[in-house]
C-alpha cells in the first residue's frame, strides 16, 4: 500500500508558495515552475491558483495586475507583512514537525 | 463581464473557450461578489491563454475543471445582502416593466384580446389585470433566480422544467383571476413608464455595482493596513 502524498502536500504547499513570493514578487506560473525546480513534479497551475486567491482571502498576499509579454495582464503577488508572520509561524512548524518525524524513522532505522 | 475576459476569450481556441465558458458558468452560478467575480473570469480566461501561447493544455493544468471552479468560488468573497437584493431588484423591476409594454404591444396586434385598451401611447386596463401579470412576472423571475441558483449540471433540465411549470401556473393563475369582478381601470402613458422602468433598474444595476465595489475598496483597505503591520 503506497502513501497518499496529496494528504502532506495540502498542508504544506501554501507555506511553499509563500515562502517563494517571499523572495520577490512573482506571478502563478514562475511559482509552479520554481516549485517543479525544486522537486515538486505533480503541481499544476490549476493546483496553485486556489491557493493563491486563499493566501489573498486571508491576507498573507496581495496582488496587482501588470502587463505581461504574453499579451493578456498578469496577477503578480507579493507577500504581506501579515503573510511574513504566517510565513515566520509555517516555517517554525514544519521545522519542528520535520525534526520530529525524522528522528522517528532514524530511531526505527536504527 | 470586463474587457479583459472579453478580449481573452476572443483570441483563444474552441476547446479552451469551451472550458472557460464551462468554468464562467458555474462561477456565475454561485453568488460572488461581482467585483470579485468579474476578476476571477479575467484571471482564468488570462491563464488559459497564456497556456495556449505557451503550446501547453490549459485543461491538463486545471485537471477536473469542475473541482478547479470550486476550489475558486469557495477562495472568493460573495455577494453581501445588499448587492443580492440589488441585483434581483434589477431584474424583477425590468421584467415587470417590460410586461405593460408588452401588453400594450399585443393589444395593437390582436385588439380586444385582453380587458386592456390602447388610446395612442395611452394604455387603459383594469387595474386587477395589471396587477395580476406584474404580481405574475414577478413571481416568475423570482423563480428563474431559484432554478438558475440550484442547477448547474442539469441546467436545460431543470430550467425546461421550470418554464413548463411556468405555463401551467399562468395557465391557472389566469383561470382564478377572470373570476374576479371587474375593477376601477388606470391610464398609463406607456412612454413615460418606460422611461421611469428604465431608471430604476439602471439605479438598482447601478446601486449593486456600486455595493460591489465599495466591498471590494474595503477588503484592499483591510489587506493595506495588514501590510502595513
Amino acid at each position: 500500500m503506497i502513501f497518499d502524498r496529496s494528504q502532506l502536500l495540502r498542508g504544506t504547499l501554501e507555506g511553499c508558495i509563500l515562502k517563494i513570493i517571499s523572495l520577490e514578487t512573482t506571478y502563478g506560473y514562475e511559482i509552479m515552475e520554481r516549485l517543479k525546480k525544486n522537486g515538486f513534479d505533480e503541481i499544476s497551475e490549476g493546483t496553485i491558483y486556489p491557493l493563491l486567491l486563499r493566501l489573498e482571502k486571508q491576507g498573507s498576499i496581495s496582488s496587482s495586475l501588470l502587463p505581461s509579454p504574453l499579451g493578456p495582464k498578469r496577477k503578480y503577488f507579493t507577500i504581506t507583512e501579515a503573510g511574513k508572520q504566517y510565513l515566520k509561524s509555517f516555517e517554525e512548524c514544519w521545522g519542528k514537525l520535520c525534526a520530529a518525524v525524522n528522528k522517528l524513522t532514524v530511531e526505527v532505522v536504527q | 463581464m470586463n474587457s479583459e475576459y472579453k478580449s481573452c476569450l476572443k483570441q483563444l481556441n474552441d476547446e479552451n473557450k469551451k472550458l472557460v465558458k464551462k468554468i464562467a458558468l458555474y462561477i456565475e452560478s454561485r453568488n460572488l461578489n461581482g467585483v470579485a467575480g468579474e476578476e476571477l473570469l479575467g484571471d482564468i480566461a488570462g491563464m488559459a491563454l497564456e497556456c495556449q501561447k505557451r503550446n501547453e493544455s490549459f485543461s491538463e493544468q486545471i485537471g477536473d475543471y469542475q473541482d478547479f471552479a470550486r476550489a475558486l468560488v469557495k477562495n472568493s468573497p460573495r455577494r453581501n445582502a445588499a448587492e443580492t437584493l440589488f441585483w434581483v431588484f434589477a431584474w424583477i423591476v425590468g421584467a415587470v416593466g417590460a410586461i405593460v409594454p408588452l401588453l400594450w404591444i399585443t393589444e395593437f396586434i390582436i385588439p380586444d384580446f385582453t380587458p386592456a385598451k390602447n388610446n395612442g401611447v395611452e394604455f387603459i386596463a383594469p387595474i386587477a389585470y395589471i396587477i395580476k401579470y406584474t404580481v405574475f412576472v414577478g413571481g416568475a423571475m423570482l423563480g428563474w433566480f431559484a432554478a438558475f441558483r440550484l442547477s448547474y449540471r442539469s441546467r436545460t433540465a431543470v430550467i425546461s422544467i421550470y418554464i413548463a411549470i411556468l405555463i401551467f401556473s399562468f395557465a391557472v393563475f389566469s383561470v382564478s383571476t377572470s373570476l374576479i369582478p371587474s375593477s376601477p381601470s388606470c391610464t398609463v402613458n406607456i412612454l413615460l413608464w418606460c422611461v421611469i422602468l428604465t431608471l430604476a433598474v439602471f439605479v438598482c444595476l447601478l446601486a449593486k455595482h456600486l455595493t460591489a465595489l465599495t466591498v471590494a475598496y474595503n477588503r484592499a483597505r483591510k489587506q493595506r493596513k495588514l501590510n502595513l503591520y
